[in-house]
């Protein structure tokens, strides 16, 4: 004998799960994939950033060799070569920038403080690193 | 029944979205802008970064505090130590007194000195001491003839780097009272613990200040200071540079709470001649540049001034002999080899991930 409320249980249970499942997978699936370009486009888009006086002057693709003469507060020269950037010529008077490390990855920078001038890496590769010793 | 089944299809598409949204927000929030002075608001204390020059280098900050002025008193605290204590190089400094005065007279004139130079005076010939002279807080004068700081690529005269030795040794420094004497006409050059010596006076500026949650401070990439904790409870990550490649990191170290982590290396300064690389960490036995088959030392510890003195030493020691010091500092570290294998002491095996391919963990 079949029992009623036992039936209209698995009833209910199987219309809601069905339907609402395909469209909660479905929903899911959406954002997996967006998450993935977004994640994707990051990674290949790392970029030079020129700061000057605290804002964004320039910006170059750190995957195009480059040398940039940079001419805000005076001379910078900034060579992009195989992903990663170097401050190699200028006329500040310790040289200070010239002789910090190169950067690749998203949040590093080379600083020339009597220049105004601060250029970092965006974008690329997230870097979780709060700070680097060399 | 359907009342039923309509809410739980509105939940179900209330999370199918809540994870839509999430999914795409974490992506695009990653993006983290990291220029001077640029802040970022965190669960429920603002951190900011801050990037700026003291002690001949760069100084990176990034801040947890409401305090927006704290990084730049940093820098300038920095500055002041540097020119009124412990640069040779800054006439009025306290250590270019005791130095001036060690050719004053005979056996050498005594120096007053700050409580804050006694400090750092007696820190450094305690480990002089018990690195028996690895590290040696006279060997200014050799320092200043190699010059790898004004970028000289020249070895000097044999004859030379044996006259300047013959006066170098930390014992020809003494600390009495308020004052200090330098016996010999050698010269005290505290590089090799300066920058640490830097942190160690952020540390104790920030607990006086009270308002810090937590900070991390780099000082040109030889010291750093991770302090207190950020607005999350994640630790704090630190990488250690490749040795042989100035963008790669060897790999990171995940600490919690405060720390000191000093560095030296074969690669900071140094030139190359008939194949021989010449670098700035001298060995104060025998006044040349220290050669045993180490790249760099990375070291953990409580103290910035003691950390990058053990840096210095533990290069200069090499693994075996630098145990039982590092364990004496309570202090833990990296030795990083020329044929790319990483040493690590125990109380660090936990916290430090290898990264870069090529070397091996031992």
């Amino acid at each position: 004998m079949k029992n009623p409320v036992d039936d209209g249980r698995r009833d209910a249970r199987n219309i809601v799960r069905k339907n609402d499942l395909v469209l909660f997978g479905g929903l899911l699936l959406v954002g997996i994939v967006l998450f993935a370009a977004v994640n994707f486009a990051k990674t290949g888009g790392a970029q030079v950033d020129v700061h000057y006086d605290g804002a964004v002057v320039a910006s170059y693709p750190l995957d195009t060799d480059r040398e940039v003469d940079l001419t805000y507060n005076g001379h910078n020269l900034l060579k992009i070569e195989k992903g990663r950037a170097t401050v190699i010529d200028a006329d500040c008077p310790e040289l200070l920038c010239t002789k910090q490390r190169a950067i690749s990855k998203e949040g590093e920078s080379i600083v020339c403080l009597p220049h105004k001038l601060v250029i970092t890496v965006s974008g690329g590769k997230p870097n979780d690193v709060d700070g680097v010793l060399q | 029944m359907s009342g039923m089944r309509h809410s739980l299809k509105t939940v179900c598409v209330l999370c199918a979205c809540a994870l839509l949204v999430c999914a795409c927000t974490s992506g695009a929030g990653a993006n983290k802008d990291n220029t001077s002075d640029t802040a970022v608001s965190g669960d429920d204390m603002t951190s900011y970064d801050d990037v700026g020059f003291a002690m001949g280098t760069v100084v990176n900050q990034t801040i947890y505090s409401t305090d927006k002025n704290i990084a730049a008193e940093i820098v300038d605290l920095l500055t002041t130590i540097e020119k009124q204590r412990i640069s040779w190089r800054e006439e009025d400094s306290e250590v270019a007194a005791i130095n001036r005065n060690a050719l004053a007279v005979r056996g050498g004139a005594p120096t007053e000195i700050s409580q804050e130079t006694k400090g750092y005076l007696q820190t450094a010939l305690e480990i002089a001491a018990d690195s028996n002279g690895a590290f040696d807080p006279t060997m200014g004068q050799l320092t200043q003839l190699w010059d790898f700081d004004g970028g000289s690529e020249v070895v000097p005269d044999a004859s030379r780097i044996s006259s300047l030795l013959a006066d170098v040794g930390y014992a020809h420094v003494h600390v009495e009272g308020d004052s200090a004497t330098l016996a010999e006409s050698s010269s005290i050059d505290l590089g090799a613990m300066g920058k640490g010596i830097g942190c160690d006076e952020v540390e104790s500026y920030f607990d006086a200040k009270g308002d810090v949650a937590g900070a991390l401070v780099n000082i040109g990439g030889s010291s750093v200071l991770t302090y207190g904790k950020k607005s999350t409870d994640e630790p704090w990550k630190v990488a250690v540079l490749n040795p042989r490649d100035e963008v790669d990191y060897l790999g990171a170290l995940t600490l919690k709470g405060t720390n000191h982590v000093s560095s030296s290396g074969d690669y900071e300064r140094y030139f190359e001649l008939d194949g021989k690389r010449y670098h700035h960490i001298l060995d104060p036995a025998t006044g040349y540049p220290v050669d045993n088959g180490l790249m760099s030392v990375t070291v953990v510890g409580r103290h910035g001034a003691q950390c990058d003195a053990l840096s210095t030493a533990c290069f200069v020691l090499g693994w075996e002999q630098s145990l039982e010091l590092l364990a004496r500092y309570d202090a833990e570290a990296i030795f990083v080899t020329t044929d790319k294998q990483v040493q690590v002491t125990d109380g660090l095996k936990d916290s430090f991930q290898l990264l870069a391919d090529g070397y091996t963990v031992l």
